[in-house]
């Protein structure tokens, strides 16, 4: 059979083949099993940070619930108590003024006014109270001054609304009694529903500006003073967790990007022994000048030296993370419509894009930077500003600075990328 | 990394040469090469002491081969390594001038027609196993195979005429 006699020739000469690769092969392996092995530290930090903060979430949320817990049950026992007190002075009022309209009739009108005021008073009442629910005693005094402009308009009621006040202050000691007693069978209820608000899920959209803290390029030292940052936009979820009234924490995963851009520089095709070359992981490599040249400049250098492809053109070096940022909030704000906080921490950035396009005249290359972390850090700090549609949602604007701290591996001339990133979102709480 | 070196050196050689078998140039199978023993590394716990060694580390070669077929984008085409190639081809002339022709002859067979017939006549696989593998049928790893062997005829006789 042919076949076999095929198979046999071929089955012969290379069934127990064996031929050395070349040393590189090992050498690419080497690196590739030391990189691995470099990976796992910076991981296990992350998961450090993460396990640390679940572990402060836990030491924090006894506390924080308990707070929750005195909070509710003052604020059931006065709204419940309200109207009553409410009732109780109107009424009195009601009958003062009664009296008084009994005894100077030429007055009437006045105290109408004065009634009005004073039910508007009434209820003005009700709103400091909610507001300060742990200070009653307080309350009772504002309510005082309050009543006083309408007092020297009526010296009359002087004395009933001072007597009124101090009336006031004996139902609210007795009913703090009640409700004292009351605490037990309510203490369950309210903290189911204050605790469930302390969660928080975000939708982000940010507008980024990349910039660097020094004047260098992390693409050839050649390109110093010509690295410009350009726009870029980051997208993503953020959690955060309310710890007590002024402190909470957030995370979140983010896609981020970064971009920067050398313009009108020239570009050299070169060989990669060219010790100012910059070569890439697909082993081009190319040096570069920041000076632009002109036509007749490029003429007279191809006619000094024919084997250098020399042209114009522009780099452009656009980066990206997975960002996942782990953050601190402090809320400086009482007002229940709008809060501002200041928001500091650090980001753990998990490289997933790294592209150089190089656009010259004559030829446009994708290339890849070599010398880029797969993971690095970032600082971070800003605030935020939070502006309340309702008791669930929010939104909020967060301009926020974003400092990189190992960005490259090597030879990046000393860039230090920054960016400026203006953050909203809607807020969802539960 | 001690370790992992002497497994490299003492199995490289056979290894190499499954890749240069299963690759169509000589850069291919340099990288075939290298992820195998990135993946041997990788999941070296995992080999259960049945069978030789030398046979999980030729079958995790095979697979690797067989992934990078399978995964063949236009992207890979691309490569800029047309210089490279020429330069090594030259050395494997050390190995043996036949060995090195029906070498070249297998490289050149269109991608199918090469992972078939190595598969099959070389490494002892079945048709069924074959079709399973490259998830073709296995009429198609049949005719697949006699075109190939059609091929491999054709070139050989024009190579004894030179």
């Amino acid at each position: 059979m042919a076949n076999k006699k095929i198979d046999n020739l071929f089955q012969e000469q290379l069934k127990n083949l064996e031929v050395s690769p070349n040393k590189r092969v090992w050498n690419n392996i080497e690196t590739q099993l030391s990189k691995k092995k470099r990976r796992v530290f910076p991981f296990w930090w992350f998961t450090g940070s993460v396990a640390s903060i679940l572990v402060l979430v836990l030491l924090f949320y006894p506390l924080s619930a308990d707070e929750n817990q005195n909070i509710n049950n003052n604020s059931n026992e006065i709204i419940t108590t309200i109207p009553e007190k409410n009732i109780i002075i109107i009424n009195k009022i009601d009958s003062l003024y009664k009296n008084e309209t009994i005894k100077k009739n030429s007055l009437l009108s006045k105290n109408n006014a004065v009634l009005k005021i004073s039910k508007k008073s009434g209820s003005f009442l009700v709103l400091t109270e909610k507001e300060e629910v742990n200070q009653t005693k307080k309350t009772v005094k504002s309510i005082q001054i309050k009543h006083h402009p309408i007092v020297i308009n009526f010296n009359t009621l002087r004395q009933h609304i001072s007597l009124n006040s101090r009336a006031q202050k004996k139902p609210i000691k007795n009913l703090q009694k009640q409700n004292i007693e009351e605490v037990p069978k309510k203490e369950e209820e309210p903290v189911i529903k204050k605790t469930t608000k302390n969660w928080s899920v975000a939708s982000v959209f940010a507008v980024l500006k990349s910039n660097s803290l020094t004047d260098t390029s992390p693409i050839n030292a050649s390109l110093a003073a010509s690295t410009s940052g350009e726009n870029s936009y980051t997208y993503g979820v953020q959690i955060a967790y309310k710890l007590n009234n002024k402190w909470s924490i957030r995370s979140g995963i983010q896609l981020q990007e970064m971009r920067y851009s050398n313009n009108q520089i020239s570009v050299n095709t070169s060989s990669s022994l060219n010790p100012f070359a910059t070569k890439f992981s697909n082993g081009a490599s190319f040096s570069f000048s920041n000076t632009f040249i002109n036509e007749s400049a490029i003429l007279d250098s191809n006619s000094f030296a024919a084997s250098t492809i020399n042209s114009t053109g522009n780099v452009a070096q656009n980066y990206g993370y997975i960002e996942i940022p782990v953050e601190v909030k402090y809320n400086f704000s009482n007002d229940i419509r709008f809060a501002y906080q200041i928001v500091t921490g650090f980001s753990t950035l998990f490289l997933n894009k790294n592209e150089v396009i190089l656009t010259t005249q004559n030829f446009s290359r994708n290339l890849e930077a070599t010398n880029l972390n797969n993971i690095n850090f970032s600082g971070n700090l800003g605030f935020d500003f939070n502006y309340f549609l309702n008791t669930k949602w929010s939104f909020n604007i967060n301009p926020m600075v974003k400092v990189q701290l190992n960005t490259f591996t090597y030879n990046a001339n000393g860039f230090a990328p920054f960016n400026l990133g203006l953050y909203t979102g809607l807020k969802y709480q539960f | 990394m001690e370790a992992q070196s002497k497994v490299y050196h003492l199995f490289a050689d056979k290894l190499f040469a499954v890749c240069l078998k299963y690759s169509k140039n000589y850069q291919d199978a340099e990288d075939n090469l290298q992820d195998s023993f990135l993946t041997i590394f990788a999941k070296i716990k995992q080999y259960k002491y049945k069978g030789s060694f030398e046979g999980w580390l030729k079958r995790i070669t095979i697979n690797t081969a067989i992934q990078k077929y399978r995964e063949k984008t236009p992207l890979q085409i691309v490569k800029e390594v047309a210089d490279e190639i020429e330069e090594e081809e030259v050395d494997l002339e050390n190995t043996g001038f036949t060995v090195a022709i029906l070498l070249v002859l297998i490289q050149q067979l269109p991608d199918r027609y090469r992972m078939v017939f190595n598969l099959y006549v070389l490494d002892e696989y079945s048709h069924k196993e074959i079709a399973a593998l490259l998830n073709i049928s296995e009429g198609t790893s049949k005719s697949n195979l006699s075109r190939a062997r059609k091929i491999l005829k054709e070139k050989l006789a024009t190579q004894k005429k030179k």
